[in-house]
């Protein structure tokens, strides 16, 4: 009674000096190291009211579930020591049902001990996974390890999905008794690089000793890190390439030059030379042969309205363009093979019912 | 070493970028020469053919020099008193070509007419433009020029108060080849001397065809 009234001052003094999470976390802790040392002196029928306290629905401090299992190991080990096997193992199982994970060091702990451990992880069947914790993945060369962990012998099958696809990756489909690493290199099971996204990775794990089943689902939000891809050039617009065809009007055009130079070779006959010297046939010569080869550059113009130059030199323009967009591609695409993946914990482990 | 062969060697020597820049042409003309003289006592009239060649240096920055040269026979038309003569010229020009349809000329010739009587030698400045614009494409070229003759000199004659020229043609160009054809007028008003005025016309009609020789490949 003294203890109690003890250890629920010590609770009352801690909370009402500390903030409210780090408080009852600190109490709860100093009441587990209290059982502990109390434990280590072998002073089991002083540890074992403190040990119960923290497991307590009553308890008023916050308990994190690794204090709570700690308290449920030292239970059983205590109980063990005091040869009260089956309820040591009852406490034993308590800590391996939150935490499978939970183990006893050999070290530390009595063979009796152990060997209650080891009948409770009989007893017992859950799955469990590590946190994740935040991993960059180069898909070429790396890979995201999980560390699971199956209580006792099972049939385990570790998958990724994306969530709300239907296609799943097997990171590890056998036996497995206790821990085990299974890993994730990125990829989908079609060899393609996963796309951005939540991803579950789901644990299913059957019991060969006993008919129990147990999963686990672990959500992951995937992104990639890529280095920033250049653009491409933009096919060229309108009033970006020379024109490629004459316009109907410009064999006109150069029907008027024509008959433009005829003018001015008559012009020339008439009003650059001397009124009294007068001009030869040469001018009226020269008019004629304007007025053919006006005629004859309408015509031809007429039937070939093409501008080679102009098609040559968007050609050129073109090819370029189109030379320059290789080049961009294939130094995106080797970016893009570059990619790393950053894989992190999108919400706490969620057991399934 | 020759100057021809120097210049040869300093082209070949001239970075490529700019060797291929430089280009030069060689044409043969072939003019019909109208020449009217009217010195007081009516109009003299001689026609022939002349025969020449023309080779143009064109270099880098829009500039060209041409180097010309023709000779020939006019033979004196009937009825207009004159007299046969032998025609013989030689000019150099030079160009700048400050837009792709104008260049601005500039150039002197000189030019001998030899009859039985007398051979007079002429001497021409003359500073002008000739315009060229695509007639067809880039094959057909219109053809206009204007130049004054601020000093043209004559021995035995005062110099010319009044010279200029007007011309006009088409051009053809293909890949390398060149062919011409162009009406061109000169007049020179001489001053009055008494009750008189010398006025002399040379009209010509020249085809002028040639090739581009340098650089071998096209520009």
């Amino acid at each position: 009674m003294r203890q109690r009234a003890t250890t629920l001052g010590l609770a009352v003094v801690l909370v009402l000096g500390l903030p409210g999470t780090v408080v009852g976390q600190a109490g709860t802790a100093e009441l587990l190291q209290q059982a502990r040392q109390l434990y280590e002196r072998l002073e089991i029928e002083r540890a074992l009211p403190l040990l119960r306290q923290v497991v307590s629905p009553e308890w008023p401090l916050e308990v994190t579930t690794a204090q709570r299992v700690e308290a449920y190991k030292y239970l059983g080990a205590a109980l063990a020591l005091r040869e009260k096997r089956d309820s040591a193992v009852l406490y034993f199982r308590a800590a391996l049902e939150r935490d499978p994970f939970a183990d006893l060091d050999p070290a530390q702990f009595t063979p009796a001990q152990t060997a209650a451990f080891a009948a409770a992880r009989r007893l017992t069947f859950s799955v469990g996974a590590r946190p994740i914790s935040e991993t960059r993945v180069d898909p070429r060369t790396g890979r995201l390890a999980v560390t699971v962990v199956t209580t006792h012998m099972a049939a385990l099958r570790a998958t990724v999905r994306a969530l709300g696809g239907t296609k799943e990756v097997v990171l590890y489909d056998g036996p497995n008794d206790g821990v085990r690493e299974v890993g994730w290199n990125g990829l989908m099971s079609d060899g393609r690089l996963a796309p951005p996204g939540r991803y579950d990775l789901s644990l299913v794990g059957r019991s060969q000793i006993r008919a129990q089943a147990d999963s686990l689902r672990v959500y992951l939000d995937l992104r990639y890190e890529v280095e920033s891809l250049e653009d491409t050039l933009p096919a060229f617009g309108p009033g970006e390439l020379l024109p490629e065809r004459h316009s109907e009007s410009v064999a006109g055009r150069d029907l008027l030059k024509g008959l433009g130079v005829a003018l001015g070779a008559l012009a020339v006959g008439s009003l650059v030379a001397n009124d009294r010297l007068g001009t030869g046939r040469e001018g009226r010569v020269m008019a004629g042969a304007a007025t053919a080869g006006g005629v004859a550059a309408f015509f031809y113009r007429r039937a070939h309205r093409d501008i080679p130059q102009n098609v040559a030199r968007n050609a050129t323009r073109r090819a370029e363009r189109d030379s320059a967009n290789v080049s961009i591609r294939r130094r995106n695409a080797d970016r893009i093979a570059r990619t790393l993946l950053l894989i992190t914990p999108a919400t706490a482990s969620v057991p399934e019912p | 070493m020759s100057s021809p062969l120097r210049l040869a060697l300093a082209v070949l020597l001239l970075p490529a970028g700019v060797r291929a820049q430089i280009v030069l042409s060689g044409f043969v003309t072939v003019t019909r020469a109208d020449h009217r003289v009217d010195a007081g006592v009516g109009v003299e009239r001689a026609a022939g053919v002349l025969v020449g060649g023309t080779t143009r240096l064109r270099l880098p920055h829009g500039i060209a020099f041409t180097v010309s040269g023709e000779t020939g026979h006019l033979t004196a038309v009937q009825g207009t008193g004159g007299i046969d003569r032998d025609v013989s010229q030689l000019g150099a020009a030079v160009e700048f070509v400050p837009l792709a349809w104008l260049a601005l000329e500039s150039g002197v010739m000189v030019r001998s007419f030899g009859t039985v009587v007398a051979r007079q030698r002429w001497t021409l400045v003359r500073a002008g433009a000739e315009a060229r614009i695509p007639l067809s494409g880039e094959t057909i070229w219109a053809v206009g020029r204007a130049h004054l003759l601020p000093v043209v000199s004559v021995n035995g004659l005062p110099n010319a108060a009044t010279a200029f020229d007007a011309g006009t043609g088409l051009a053809y160009r293909r890949g390398r080849l060149v062919l011409d054809l162009t009406y061109t007028v000169e007049r020179c008003d001489f001053p009055w001397q008494g009750s008189t005025r010398r006025s002399e016309q040379f009209g010509t009609l020249m085809i002028r065809g040639g090739a581009q020789i340098l650089p071998l490949s096209l520009p």
